[in-house]
Order: C-alpha cells, then structure tokens, then sequence
C-alpha cells in the first residue's frame, strides 16, 4: 500500500484539532464528556463542524480519499499516531495510559468503576471483552453503558480501529433497508401481511411504557415502529411478538443516552431524568435518529437471537423455562412449591410473561436497564471465548463476528453465528429462569398465606415500583448463587 | 359490590364462575376488565402478554358469584398458548372494536376458537363491540353484530371502557345468563374451583366455607 506519508501526518494532527473535545474526553474519565462512544462519532462531529472551519471538510475529504483502500480505518480513531520504520504505526491515546494501580488507590467507589471501564475500553487497540464481561456483570457506569453493550453483543469488535467502518456498513444498511421498506411512516410493500404487522406494531408502540414521557414523543414511537418493523421483515418466519417491543426499548435508550449526553456537557451523567423527559428532536438530526435505530436494531437482534427460542411459534424456549422454574421451585422449596399446588396455581399462569419479557413488565425502567448488564454480559459469551485466543487465532476466529458485520444484507441468515450462539442462548436463558426463582422466593411468605386469586393477582403486579439498582443487583446476586448450588449439587 | 384488595383467603361466595375475554388485539380487553373489576380506565395500558387475571363478585338470585375472568393476549401468536385458558370456562366475551371492521369479522374466527377448545358446549358467549364512545369513527353498523349475534345464539352489548357505558351491563348480563342456564338444565359444568379443577357433576354446586374446607388435596404431588 502505498501512503503519502508527509500528508498523513498533518491530516492526522489536524484531526486531533478539530475534534479535541472528543479526543480529550475519550481518554480523560473526569472530563465532562467521559463517553467512549463519541469519539466512535468522530466523523459526525467533523462533518457537523465543518460548516464553521472550512478546513475540516477538506481534511476529511483527504483522509477518505487516501485511505479507502486501506483496511484500518483510520478517521475511526483519535490520538497521536507517529510513523515507525516501515508501514508501522503506533498509536498512543493522547492522555496517560490510566494505572491500576492508581485505580486501586482511588476511594470514591464510582470513580473506582469509572476508571475501571476507562482502563478497558482505552487503554489498548485490542479490547479485552472477557475482562469487560466481567466487569460489568456488577453493572455498567451509564457513560460506559452504549459502548459496552454494543462491544458484549458482538456488534462492535474488540478491535477498535475498525469501530468507525463497521458503525458505517451497519448503518447504511439498516438506512437501505428502510428506505426500501417505510416511507412517510407507511409501509410501501403493502401485503396483508406486512400490514398486519405494521398495525400490530404501531398499536403496541403506543402502549408501550405509557409511564415513561420519552415514549411518547411522536419522535420516539414512530423510530421504534421502524426498529420493530425491519426487525419482522427480517425474521418473517418468526415475525413479530408481542413483548419483544418491551425489549428493544433497552437498547434504544441506553444508545439515545449518548445523543443526548453529547449535546450538552454540563447535564447530569448519572441520571436518565433528562432522557427520559426531553424529546430527542430537540437534540438529535434526523440522521442521527437513523444510526440510533440503526444501532438499536443490530444490537437487538443480536440479542434475541441468542434467545431465539423463546419467539417462535409456540414458544418452546418459555415453556422450557417455566418448566424449569417450576422443578427449581419443587426442589429448592418444597413447602412452597406444595402450598401453589395445593391452590392450583399453575407456575404457567404468573411465570410466562416473566420469560416472554425478560422480567421487564415487573420492575421500573431504570431497574431494567440495569438488570440487562448482567443480561448482556450473560449472553455474551461466545465473544469471551475469542479473546481468550491469542492474536493471530484471534483474528481469523473475529471473522465471525466481522462477517457478520460486514454483512450487507439484512435478510440475510447468520446460520454460522446461530450455532455458535445456541449455547449462549442456553445461557441467559438458564441464568433467568434463577433470577424468576430468585424473584418468586422473595414472596414466598406472602404468598403461602394466600388463596389462588390472591397469588395471582399479586404475582401479576409485584410491589416493585420503588425497587431501585440495589434491590435488583441482590436479586442478580442470589440468582447467581442459585444457580451455582443448583449446578453443582 | 366491589371484591378489589381480595388478596387473602375469602370464601364469602356461593358460585365460581370462570369467565374468558377474547378478540383481537387492541381492542380494548383488558380495559373491559379494569373498568368492571377496579373501575379503572388507563388510555394507553400495557399489551397483555399470555393472560391476567381479575375477579368480582356479583350478587345474582341472592347468591353471590365470584367471577374469574381471564384477560388473553389478542396476537394471533399467543392463540396457542391463551386457547389452554379456556378450560373450565363457563363464560366468555368475545371484544371487537367498533371503529375497526377487521377486529368485528375475525370474530367468527374466535367464536370458532372457542368451540373447538371447548369439550363444553354450554358455555354461554357475548358479543361485545367495544369504544362505543367513538361514535364519529364507527365503522361497524349496529344492526349486522346484532344479526351475527342472534344467528350464533350470542349476548349483545355495545360498550365504552372508557366512559363507563354498559359495562357492568355486560358481564352482569353474561353471569346472570349463567346463572339462570345452570338453574334449568343438567349436567352443565356450571362451577368451577379456581382455574383447573373443575366441578361437573349436578346443577349447581355451592361452595361454602364449610364444604370448600379443603378440597385441596387433589394434585400436591407429581412427579
């Protein structure tokens, strides 16, 4: 490959110019920005500030023109790249390499966490997903949130040169698609099919966390209707159900957080009153509502594809679940497990909407979102197994995630991935049916002193309305131990 | 009489009766449900996933009927699963909405569904055409659900969850119909325990408190 060098380096450096903001609070925790992922928007900002400093537009220009051969992305990464010998760049991030020990030494425990991801996510080119998994198992600071998911589910690689192609492929694609299939918020390939799809959905968007203001912005209902829609076409033989628009809310606001904690540097990094009560059109171009459903929509059906089973026709992954739920029950607590007998309660009635929602319909949202760290870093363990490879295996076995990253075809089935997916399936479905259990034990006393009518109707809506992030994180905790005493007993 | 905050033990009924409301999706069910047992509206609630649950008490005849009713989840994909609720029903509602000419003629599809998962044929069965009060965007004349409901030997309402119209009418008319059914023939499943065990034999059994003591031992055990 053959590179004008001399010019590569002043593009670079005038890179780190013009998106110093980004570059800063990419590497720099306790900058007001700390998010990972907006250097990963690198290319937005530069497009967006090129308007007022005419030299960017023509920096970026260069940049793509000189590159786009090149295999390494190299717009995608911000920091100092300087020439070595021969065809070797080295890259070293702008700020000082965080040091755990000094990590260690730090006493504010969210500070701890934050330097934590920092440490993972920016410290090397090549990220490690197994220590990233583990990490956020406890639970994801909300700047490191987006990125970490998307990392888990396999939708970005470990790699982090090529974050910035494989945003674009994706995006592009999941942009055609649409273009093809919805305009002017009606579908175009009108069969009775798809119609009744496009209703379904649309009557569901509606009624979908009527307690949360985001969701009712025309803005928001409208985007997920498009996420859900493409997402049915793409899995017709599945198409859609009902309570998977439940789920893909996670995604999409988890991902709208990084908008709008980029739009302005002063708001409040751990809360999500802002996201949740501020329409994204205030923030947010109509492009960026593309990648973020774009985002969503990949990240999503990773996901579900991981739990496939429990969606299509006749939903043998949830009665499984229920099945096992119940035996657990019979086993860890039989007086328990006697007394739901003894009133006809069938573990069917209360424990399907808990399988079929991800136990989302009986906590508050932000308990949710945290809920799914652990939930994603469960399902995640196919990408644990690649990092545990060295290098160069590393890199032909990331084939699989690349493939799938470089797929431009939406309709395309991923039956390599599905396989290698099917024991991570295994996984979070079996770490769920604990947390049911860890969840159904919690009443246990109440619900021993009640008759058939009182158990239902109390399982159905179980006080959890003021349930906050460490009701939920005891609740993954005593699930774990559940599943370890079950295992290895 | 409202039976809301029924969580504990209460045998202070005579009848069980175990109702079913079915119909297409977004048709307004669950509304139905909250409206006649909480007598709660919610414009925009949740989409039932599977089935919930609610019950109220009626008094019929100087008895008081405990009506079970079980709220379905109207996606045709959940048909599989909801149709394993219709056991044991001795009633049950099938919902249009009168503003949707799709969701009123997929109700002999349902009046279908409910027959062939139904090893009882004495279920009593009401038509209801729900969001009576969006009068300006009816597209659903009154007079052809009457026609349909007659020709199939069904109760008839038209109701407003939201305004409250004719609601307790319909399930009071369902129950009572139930009622006067089970004092005239034989052998109708009239009275169910709970959700699975089912009473067949006779008229109409009465469960008091000192005969419903426990009739619990039946399934303790399996497996």
């Amino acid at each position: 490959m053959e590179y004008p060098r001399t010019k590569l380096n002043r593009s670079i450096s005038s890179s780190s110019n013009t998106s110093s903001i980004n570059l800063k609070s990419h590497h720099n925790i306790s900058q007001q920005q700390p998010n990972r992922t907006f250097s990963l928007m690198t290319i937005n900002h530069t497009e967006k500030s090129s308007n007022a400093d005419g030299n960017t537009k023509i920096y970026k220009k260069k940049l793509t023109k000189t590159f786009s051969n090149d295999d390494d992305d190299w717009s995608a990464n911000v920091g100092k790249y300087t020439i070595e010998n021969e065809d070797k760049f080295i890259y070293t991030p702008i700020e000082e390499k965080p040091n755990l020990e000094e990590i260690d030494n730090i006493e504010d425990k969210y500070q701890k966490l934050l330097e934590k991801f920092n440490y993972i996510l920016n410290t090397n080119k090549i990220i490690k997903i197994e220590e990233l998994r583990d990490l956020s198992w406890h639970g994801t600071p909300l700047p490191y949130k987006s990125i970490t998911w998307k990392l888990l589910l396999g939708y970005l690689p470990s790699n982090t040169k090529r974050h910035e192609q494989i945003l674009k492929q994706k995006r592009k694609t999941y942009k055609n698609t649409i273009s093809q299939q919805i305009k002017k918020n009606e579908i175009i390939q009108n069969t009775e099919n798809n119609k009744q799809t496009w209703h379904q959905i649309k009557i569901d968007i509606k009624r979908t966390h009527p307690d949360i203001k985001l969701y009712q912005y025309q803005s928001v209902k409208e985007s997920l209707q498009r996420v859900l829609y493409a997402w049915s076409i793409r899995h017709s033989s599945t198409g859609y159900v009902q309570g998977i628009n439940d789920i893909c809310t996670t995604f999409y606001q988890v991902f709208l957080l990084d908008y709008y904690l980029k739009k302005d540097d002063k708001k409040d990094l751990n809360s999500w009153d802002g996201v949740e009560n501020t329409d994204p059109v205030e923030y947010m171009s109509e492009d960026d509502f593309v990648n973020l459903e774009a985002d969503t929509f990949w990240c999503f059906d990773r996901f579900l594809e991981s739990i496939m089973d429990n969606y299509v026709h006749g939903q043998p992954g949830i009665l499984k679940q229920v099945k096992k739920l119940e035996d657990t029950c019979k086993r860890v607590d039989p007086e328990l497990y006697q007394h739901l007998k003894r009133e006809n309660v069938e573990f069917f009635q209360f424990a399907f909407r808990w399988m079929n929602c991800l136990l989302m319909r009986e906590f508050p949202m932000r308990v949710v979102l945290r809920m799914f760290d652990t939930y994603i870093a469960e399902s995640s363990s196919l990408l644990n197994t690649q990092t545990e490879l060295d290098d160069d295996t590393k890199k032909k076995k990331n084939s699989l995630v690349m493939m799938d990253s470089t797929n431009d075809d939406l309709s395309e089935d991923f039956s390599s991935l599905t396989t290698s997916q099917s024991t991570t399936a295994q996984k979070l479905n079996d770490f769920h049916v604990y947390v049911c259990y860890a969840f159904l034990e919690k009443w246990a006393t109440t619900l021993q002193s009640m008759d058939f009518t009182g158990i239902i109707m109390f399982l159905q809506s179980c006080p959890t309305t003021s349930w906050d992030e460490r009701d939920i994180e005891m609740l993954l905790s005593e699930a774990y131990l559940w599943q370890s005493l079950c295992q290895y007993s | 009489m409202s039976d809301t905050g029924d969580n504990q033990y209460n045998y202070d009924y005579d009848l069980l009766y175990k109702l079913v409301l079915i119909g297409d999706s977004g048709v307004g069910k669950s509304n139905l449900l909250s409206r006649y047992s909480n007598n709660d509206f919610q414009i925009n609630s949740k989409s039932t996933i599977g089935v919930e649950f609610a019950t109220k008490a009626v008094k019929v005849d100087g008895k008081i009927i405990k009506a079970q009713i079980w709220d379905t989840a109207g996606q045709e994909r959940y048909r599989a699963i909801t149709k394993a609720y219709y056991r044991g029903a001795v009633g049950a509602l099938i919902v249009y909405d009168i503003t949707n000419t799709k969701t009123y003629e997929n109700c002999s599809d349902w009046l279908n569904i409910l027959s062939t998962n139904l090893e009882n044929n004495d279920i009593v069965i009401g038509l209801i055409g729900n969001k009576k009060d969006l009068q300006h965007q009816r597209s659903v004349p009154i007079e052809e659900a009457q026609e349909f409901a007659r020709n199939n030997q069904l109760l008839f309402t038209e109701t407003s969850a939201l305004s409250n119209e004719n609601v307790e009418k319909a399930f009071t008319e369902l129950i009572t119909t139930i009622y006067e059914n089970s004092k005239h023939q034989t052998g109708m499943e009239t009275v169910t325990k709970n959700n699975s065990s089912s009473i067949g034999a006779g008229n109409t059994v009465s469960l008091t408190k000192s005969n419903k003591e426990k009739k619990s031992s039946s399934s303790g055990q399996c497996c």
